[in-house]
Formats: C-alpha cells, sequence, structure tokens
C-alpha cells in the first residue's frame, strides 16, 4: 500500500516529479559521465607512461634508483641471462627490454650538444613502445648504427634523417670512447625535458661505447595492460628468485608526472562530486519541501487517524526511493546514450603538465562505478527528502489539519 | 470505581491557543461525562468551543489543563504509541473539509486505514464493500475523491470512519458543506450507525436540523459548556 500510495503521490503532480526525477538524472549522470572522463584520462596517461619510456616497470638492483653512485656500473646487472630464462617462463610477461642509461656529448661535427643516452633492443622495444611518436624517420630495428633523437636534441643539433650523429662518451674503465651512428628517427613523446635531452641507440652499440656487457636496467612489458595484479606477482616472483635486485612500477618511476597526475584528478573528482551532490540534495529538497507544504492537511489526516511520524516519513522516503531509483536510472540511460553519442569521438585535452601535445579523452563509463552512482543518487534523494519531511512530520496534528 | 458505560470523562479541562502575541481561552474548565452510544451534539455559536473540544476528545490536541480519560484511561498519561492506537482502532473521524486522500478511490480510501489496523484482505474488502453500500456509494467505488460531489465525499468520509468499527465517531460540522436534502441524508446514516452498532457519535454543529436528531445536546458559549 506504501509503494501504491508514493507511485501515485508522484504521479499527482506531473510536472514537479518530472523536476525531481531529472534533477536526480542530471545529478547522477553528470557523476557517472564525470567519474568515466576520469577513467579515461587516467588510462590515457597510464598508457602514454607505458608505452612510451617505462613499460609497465623495470627491474634494477635493489636500492639502485635511489641513490647517485660514482660508478654506477658497479651496481649493473651482470647476470641478464639468467633473469631472461626466468622472465620468459613468467606468463605474464610478454616483453623483456635490457637496456643502459648514460649521459653523452652529441655533435654533428659544429655543435656539440649533451644528452641522455639509452641503449636498447631496438626491434622488440619497436613493438612495444608505441606512443613514442616520429616526426621523422622510424623506430630503430636491427641497424648496427642507427641512432634516434628527441625532438628538441634533434633541434639542437641541427640535423635530419640520414645526417651522422657523433657520440662521445667514457667508458667504465675512464677513457674517452666515441661511435658514428647515423640519424634514423626523430621522436616525440610529449614529456619535453625527455624530448630536450634524450637519445637511443642499439644496445649492443652502447655496450662497445661504455666497453661493458653489464645491462643496467631491465624494462617489462606485460600480456594484460590493466590487470595491476599481474605486476605485483612478476616483482614477487623477481624479488624472490633473485634477492638483490627489486622491480618498480610504472607509477613509481614516474612519481613526478604519472601518479601525482593521478592522485591529483581522484582528489579533484571527490571535490567535485560532493558539490553535485550537495546541489541533487539542494535542488530536491527544495521541490519535495513545497510538494509537502501542499499535502499538510494530508498529512494532518493521516496522522489524526493512526499513523505514527515514523509512517508518515515512510510514506514520504518511499516517494524519494522509486523518485531516487527511476531518476538514477535515467541519469545511467542518459549518460550511455551522451557517450555513444556527443562523447563518441573523445575531448580533445589541452597538453596536461610536462606535456606539450593535445590528447584525445574517451570516455570510459565504468560498470563498476555504475551501481555505486545509482546508490548515491538514491541515497541523496532519500535525504533531500528526508530534510523536506521533517518538519512537517513533526508539526502538531491540529496545525496541520488547519493549514490551508 | 470506573463506571464502564462511561466513555469519556472531562475534568476540570481548559485549552487556549496562540493568535499573534494574544493567548486565547478556548477550553474553560470543562467537566463532563459521555456515556456509551451517546448522541450528543455540542452546539453554539462560532468561537464557543465546540471544535477545540472534539479535537481533544479526538487526540488531535492535548489539554494544557484539566484531564480527560478515554475508557477509564486518563490520555494526559498516554505515550505517542498509545495515542496512536486509540486513533487507528477506537475513533472515526469525519471533518467538515472530509479531508479524503485525492491520489486513492472511495473504495481505496476506506481500506487504507483498515490495512494499517493490520485487517486481512477478505475482511477489508467485506467492510469496505459495506460501509459504501450502507452509505449509498456502491456504484461509485473507483471514484476519486476530486470526481465526486461534496456529499458524495462526506459519504466516503462516513464510510471511512463506520468501517474501522471505531468506538467513537466523531464529527465536526459533517454538514456544514452539504445542501440541505445532503444534509438530512448523511445525518439519517449517521443516527442509524449509532443506533444500530452502539457507537458513540460525537457531533459538533449549530445545524438546527442536525441539533433536533440528537438524543442530548450540550450548548457551549465563550469555551464553556451552558
Amino acid at each position: 500500500m506504501i509503494i501504491k500510495m508514493a507511485l501515485r503521490n508522484l504521479k499527482r503532480n506531473h510536472r514537479r516529479s518530472f523536476a525531481i526525477i531529472l534533477t536526480i538524472a542530471l545529478g547522477v549522470g553528470a557523476l557517472f559521465l564525470y567519474h568515466g572522463f576520469n577513467t579515461g584520462i587516467m588510462n590515457q596517461y597510464k598508457f602514454n607512461t607505458i608505452r612510451s619510456r617505462f613499460g609497465h616497470g623495470q627491474i634494477n638492483e635493489k636500492n639502485y634508483r635511489l641513490k647517485v653512485y660514482e660508478k654506477p656500473w658497479d651496481h649493473w646487472i651482470d647476470n641478464f641471462t639468467s633473469i631472461e630464462k626466468v622472465l620468459k617462463n613468467d606468463p605474464h610477461v610478454n616483453f623483456i627490454f635490457p637496456r643502459i642509461e648514460f649521459y653523452a656529448m652529441l655533435t654533428n661535427g659544429k655543435i656539440n650538444v649533451a644528452g641522455r643516452g639509452q641503449g636498447i633492443d631496438g626491434i622488440s622495444e619497436g613493438k612495444f613502445f608505441s606512443a613514442l611518436n616520429f616526426i621523422e624517420g622510424k623506430n630503430l630495428s636491427d641497424e648496427d648504427n642507427g641512432v634516434i633523437l628527441g625532438a628538441g636534441l634533434a633541434r639542437s643539433l641541427d640535423v635530419k634523417i640520414g645526417d651522422r650523429v657523433t657520440v662521445l662518451t667514457n667508458t667504465i674503465f675512464g677513457s674517452l670512447n666515441a661511435a658514428d651512428l647515423q640519424l634514423v628517427g626523430i621522436f616525440h613523446t610529449g614529456v619535453k625535458e625527455f624530448d630536450d635531452a634524450s637519445f637511443r641507440l642499439p644496445l649492443k652499440q652502447a655496450q662497445t661505447l661504455l666497453d661493458t656487457q653489464k645491462i643496467e636496467t631491465i624494462a617489462l612489458g606485460l600480456k594484460d595492460e590493466s590487470d595491476d595484479k599481474s605486476w605485483d606477482e612478476v616483482k614477487s616472483v623477481i624479488e624472490s628468485n633473485f634477492l638483490n635486485l627489486e622491480a618498480t612500477p610504472f607509477a613509481v618511476l614516474d612519481e613526478v608526472y604519472y601518479q601525482h597526475a593521478v592522485d591529483f584528478l581522484w582528489a579533484q573528482f571527490g571535490a567535485i562530486r560532493l558539490i553535485i551532490l550537495v546541489i541533487v540534495i539542494l535542488g530536491i529538497f527544495n521541490t519535495i519541501s513545497t510538494a509537502i507544504l501542499e499535502r499538510k492537511q494530508e498529512i494532518g489526516n493521516l496522522r489524526a487517524n493512526g499513523e505514527s511520524k515514523k509512517d508518515v516519513m515512510k510514506l514520504l522516503l518511499a516517494e524519494g526511493l522509486i523518485a531516487g531509483i527511476f531518476g538514477s536510472l535515467l541519469g545511467i540511460i542518459l549518460s550511455y546514450l551522451l557517450n555513444a553519442t556527443l562523447l563518441r569521438q573523445g575531448i580533445l585535452m589541452p597538453p596536461s603538465p610536462g606535456i606539450t601535445r593535445q590528447f584525445h579523452v574517451f570516455v570510459e563509463l565504468q560498470a563498476s562505478y555504475l551501481m555505486v552512482t545509482v546508490l548515491l543518487g538514491i541515497a541523496c534523494t532519500m535525504l533531500g527528502t528526508y530534510f523536506a519531511g521533517r518538519k512537517v512530520v513533526q508539526t502538531q496534528i491540529g496545525e496541520l489539519l488547519r493549514s490551508l | 470505581m470506573v463506571d464502564r458505560n462511561i466513555i469519556y470523562n472531562c475534568e476540570q479541562v481548559s485549552y487556549h491557543y496562540q493568535m499573534g502575541n494574544q493567548s486565547v481561552q478556548a477550553l474553560v474548565d470543562i467537566n463532563l461525562k459521555i456515556e456509551r452510544s451517546d448522541f450528543l451534539v455540542f452546539c453554539g455559536p462560532s468561537g464557543s468551543g465546540k471544535s477545540t473540544l472534539l479535537n481533544l476528545l479526538g487526540l488531535i490536541e492535548s489539554p494544557q489543563r484539566g484531564e480527560i480519560s478515554f475508557q477509564g484511561k486518563s490520555l494526559n498519561g498516554l505515550n505517542e504509541i498509545e495515542k496512536n492506537h486509540i486513533r487507528r482502532h477506537d475513533l472515526g473521524l469525519i471533518f467538515q473539509t472530509f479531508h479524503l486522500i485525492n491520489i486513492l478511490n472511495a473504495f481505496e480510501n476506506v481500506e487504507y486505514f483498515l490495512t494499517r489496523q493490520g485487517i486481512e484482505k477478505k475482511e477489508r474488502e467485506k467492510r469496505v464493500r459495506e460501509s459504501l453500500d450502507r452509505v449509498g456509494l456502491s456504484s461509485q467505488l473507483t471514484k476519486k475523491p476530486l470526481e465526486m460531489s461534496g456529499g458524495q465525499r462526506q459519504r466516503v468520509a462516513i464510510a471511512r470512519a463506520l468501517a474501522k468499527r471505531p468506538q467513537v465517531i466523531i464529527a465536526d460540522e459533517p454538514t456544514a458543506n452539504l445542501d440541505q436534502k445532503n444534509g438530512h441524508e448523511i445525518m439519517s446514516i449517521l443516527k442509524e450507525l449509532s443506533s444500530e452498532l452502539g457507537t458513540t457519535l460525537l457531533i459538533a454543529s449549530h445545524d438546527p436540523m442536525v441539533i433536533a436528531s440528537a438524543s442530548r445536546t450540550i450548548r457551549m458559549q465563550d469555551g464553556r459548556l451552558v
């Protein structure tokens, strides 16, 4: 009977009920879409971070990242083959990228520029690091003496594809060494400081330059991009098999840009969610207050015939519950419709902090957040209804019956 | 000793209400005993206190001074749950302005409070049909209050009070919004019920026709029984 009464009370004034349901729908829709938008940005950041530089994470000697050594190569990995064997047996690992990093001077014969080199396996990295955008040329493949430069570095050296670039550095024993390389590609990650100083050359070439067979870092590409648990399992396998090593996820490696951006965006989402919910509660409170004031005599009649304050509040809350359910579901449906139509092409975003290029964000609606949003919508409606009805329900019966 | 034949006992009951900064004395030291099955009409000019007295007897308001006993129990000592129990089971209220639930049809208006009394569906339906039949509305079950005339609405209100099978029916100016023909019909229904079911009938009215049909009349003036 309560549900029947509640439904009919909602039907009593179509326009007002529609306004209530629309308020809830807009609030829930905004919340759901904004969550999807945030998820889209996060995933875009994550993709860029993983697929441009770091992979899903890296393996180094324990504490290597946190210390500055006079001779860092003394702490490089000298048993890469046995580590590679373990990693190849791990079902989560798809790509293994041995790397070494070093500082060097680059010259085109006229201009000298300092840079930070990475010796890499060009063939396997080319398959994985798809977010490394090439402005000119291509990625490293099987060339023995190829080099790719960050866009800023290439600009400073004033070189173009096919030009010779000489890389000068010290071997790990302190003597000067040089390699004449040919520019095969100019890349652009969007991270200015990386693009202004970084260059990549084949791992073997870098090892020859530094006169070592060691590996500084092993970056990994996992099979499942979205599953963070895979990384935890890989980390546990590595750290239990090789006690001197540690595996660090990309979010820690790129803490400044990725993790801070993620933390910032979620904090912002929390604040905006609160604002949306407060607006919804106030909107509902306002509309339902008017509706309840018009029903004071009816409420008085119910009370005079034995309905308790609690019974009347239950009836009002049942109306709130039904409006909340309809409004929330409408909000979810509208979100999906909007995402499938107007937002289908994504939203072009300006460059984020530390990044120089624009990017498209796709709203990624999360089924896992759907129920949370619906429940928030219903809770807000019931809260708004409770505040709107509280005073009237507490009023004396005689006063209610006398009201106009 | 409690006289079981007395349903209401008012002792030194006074009530005042605020009108702006002024305190208006609506009832002054009312002493009154009402017997079971009484058909009692409170009459008197507007502002004499008859509606206020009915409100106190109907547990709509509480007296600021004095004591009202219902079936031997002081109402002053009852908590809200006990009062609601009396309102739900022992009292049937009929208002001048009907106070029906506009979203429910005639049948549902009568049925609603029976549901709340916890009466089973079959018995409920039987009582609703009987009550509406009794007031001549057996063919108007699905009509909503706003689709009915004033007389029909008042009949629904009577059927609603009747179906509860209360000890007391309290009616405040039940004929005030009706024409003479409808007023007559309503009064004869109420009178019939009172004598048939032994329900105590308390009515506030200044309608001579209503006053004439009462078994006992109490005149009121300036908040006092005269």
